[in-house]
């Protein structure tokens, strides 16, 4: 499996360089963590709000803007074309899953972007000299390994929708609606702990908060230790939950695909 | 025994739809569905290391054996076995066995250079680096690829990337090919070269072959037995010539005369096709062939004779006026949906 991911991921890189341009474009306009950003610092300016200085929503929506890239995921639009297509015939012609073929192709965009983002990382340090987080080397390993399952959770998830197209024509408007409460209910609007007691409660479990805001919390220093253990296991839900959920949609999708015309 | 089909079938449940807003709207209500019968109790089988040509007019059902035989498409009944397994549970070892090459359709990347792709398989297919490069090696020299595997799929000819898909198709080797209009779109030359290339990696590997062509020229020269379907149904199995002298009990006697006759009448030899100048050519039942030329010798000034089967083309297109006149007096509607891709 190793050999085929690293031939698979070098594919990917060498048709993402291919893409340089447009890739760096589409990084560009993903902006909606500054837009963001700005209406909650200039909330500030008078004073904090609900315990978040201007400086506490500079570091936050800088690092969700960072979470954000590094989970992007775009998988649905390659799917729904190719089983749309009957392209995905070829796919399934190869002694492999083509869910590790799409993994791969998003996995190579994950190695390349870090590159991309670092001069704008140095940038964003050299204006904010304030931006602070709580870096305890336990807590940065807390990070990456949320930052990895936000990425996968949104994989999956946006995979499953992508399955739908088996049945449905419409599984693209499912995963938008989908988006727009990642926006909403994971940490983009604003951060949990603004949202109003009764919200954050729920919304604090919902899979929205670990496709996003999770890993940034992490290292925000907001949450207490159960805070974080619970989130912990939440997290663990929601990655197994996406798993099996994808195991059931394919196994009965493939037999859609099959029975009525690749 | 390498492939063998029993009383497949392959149902395709359509979704009719009238046209227009208010035909959307009520299929939304109220959704007709009704049975297309894509293949209706089809049974061969194949030996190793035959090639077989499958023919039928388009909507025949061949692009869906084909689809079922390869694992994409289950069977709605019937048994189906390739090398001894079942192809829709898509078993990795069967899969690492066969290959099916759509014309229509690519499985290089379109923005690298081939030989990308070629790596890539080799690691899908858990090729060892030694197969890998000799399989590479001499696909290359049968292909004439050299040249190509450097640049951009993008930038290749439709004959050249034609030929890059056949590559990367048999790079691990599949005992079962399945070809589907390997040829299309391709000219008379690359037609060709792509011909030598199935029969020598026929010879080579001793691979089965199962082709598809609208191209007569591929199955006389590739295949010895046609299959032959119309409307999912078998019409024909067996040796493409055997095929000729039963459909048509007549050859062609094709005469060059030396100068105008002296009063004989041409129509007292057997059934004139076609006459210009002093070239005629009759159809005469098979039986009477040597007889009938015979007397032209002797009684007319011929200059030359040839005697022939008639076109393949001619023979498979009255397979098809046939089944379709039979058809019609079973009372059974003409449809004509098209379900290749």
């Amino acid at each position: 499996m190793f050999r085929k991911y690293i031939a698979l991921l070098r594919l990917g890189i060498a048709a993402m360089f291919e893409y340089r341009a447009s890739m760096l474009i589409w990084m560009l306009i993903n902006v909606m963590p500054l837009v963001m950003l700005a209406v909650w610092f200039s909330m500030a300016e008078g004073g904090p709000v609900a315990g978040y200085t201007q400086s506490d929503f500079v570091s936050y929506y800088l690092l969700l803007a960072f979470v954000q890239q590094m989970t992007t995921v775009w998988v649905i639009y390659e799917l729904d074309y190719e089983i749309r297509h009957g392209d995905l015939s070829i796919k399934l012609l190869h002694p492999l899953n083509p869910l590790h073929d799409y993994l791969s192709t998003n996995l190579a965009d994950k190695i390349l972007r870090p590159f991309a983002l670092i001069p704008l990382a140095v940038a964003a340090w050299l204006i904010f000299p304030t931006i602070h987080y709580h870096l305890t080397p336990l807590r940065v390993a807390l990070f990456v390994v949320a930052l990895a399952a936000a990425w996968f959770i949104r994989f999956m998830s946006q995979y499953i929708f992508g399955l739908l197209a088996f049945w449905v024509s419409d599984s693209m408007t499912l995963n938008d609606i989908w988006f727009a409460f990642t926006e909403m209910l994971g940490g983009m609007i604003a951060p949990l702990d603004l949202f109003p007691p009764q919200v954050a409660a729920v919304a604090n479990w919902l899979p929205f908060r670990f496709m996003l805001a999770f890993p940034v919390e992490i290292v925000s220093g907001r949450l207490t230790s159960q805070d974080l253990a619970a989130g912990a296991a939440a997290m663990l839900f929601w990655v197994v939950l996406a798993f099996v959920v994808y195991r059931w949609v394919w196994r009965r999708g493939i037999r859609q695909f099959s029975a009525f015309g690749a | 025994m390498i492939i063998s089909i029993q009383h497949l079938c392959k149902y395709y449940q359509v979704h009719q739809k009238e046209a227009g807003l208010v035909g959307s709207l009520k299929s939304l209500v109220n959704r007709k569905y009704h049975d297309v019968k894509a293949v209706d109790d089809l049974s061969f089988t194949i030996d190793a290391g035959e090639i077989v040509g499958f023919l039928g007019p388009n909507g025949a059902g061949k692009t869906t054996t084909l689809k079922v035989l390869s694992g994409l498409l289950y069977p709605t009944s019937g048994k189906v076995s390739v090398l001894g397994f079942t192809p829709s549970e898509r078993r990795v070892e069967f899969l690492k066995n066969i290959t099916l090459v759509m014309g229509q359709k690519q499985q290089l990347n379109w923005d690298l250079p081939a030989m990308e792709t070629f790596l890539v398989n080799a690691a899908i297919y858990e090729l060892p680096e030694k197969q890998f490069r000799q399989t590479l090696d001499e696909l290359t020299e049968l292909l004439g690829l050299a040249p190509l595997l450097k640049k951009r799929v993008r930038k290749l000819s439709l004959g050249e990337r034609m030929k890059c898909e056949l590559a990367a198709a048999l790079l691990h080797r599949p005992k079962v090919l399945f070809l589907d209009e390997p040829t299309i779109g391709l000219d008379v030359t690359m037609q060709t070269s792509v011909r030598q290339f199935i029969a020598d990696y026929n010879r080579r590997h001793r691979a089965t072959i199962i082709l598809t062509s609208h191209y007569m020229a591929d199955v006389t020269a590739l295949c010895k037995r046609v299959i032959v379907i119309d409307h999912g149904k078998l019409l024909y199995d067996g040796d493409l010539h055997a095929l000729a002298e039963r459909i048509s009990p007549h050859k062609l006697i094709r005469v060059q005369l030396a100068h105008s006759l002296n009063g004989q009448r041409l129509e007292d030899y057997g059934e004139i096709v076609k006459t210009r100048g002093q070239r005629v050519e009759f159809l005469v039942p098979r039986d009477a062939t040597s007889q009938a030329a015979a007397r032209m010798l002797s009684e007319l000034p011929v200059a030359d004779v040839t005697i022939e089967e008639p076109a393949i083309e001619d023979v498979i297109t009255r397979v098809f006026e046939e089944a379709a006149r039979a058809r019609a007096e079973r009372g059974e509607a003409e449809e004509n949906e098209d379900w290749e891709e």
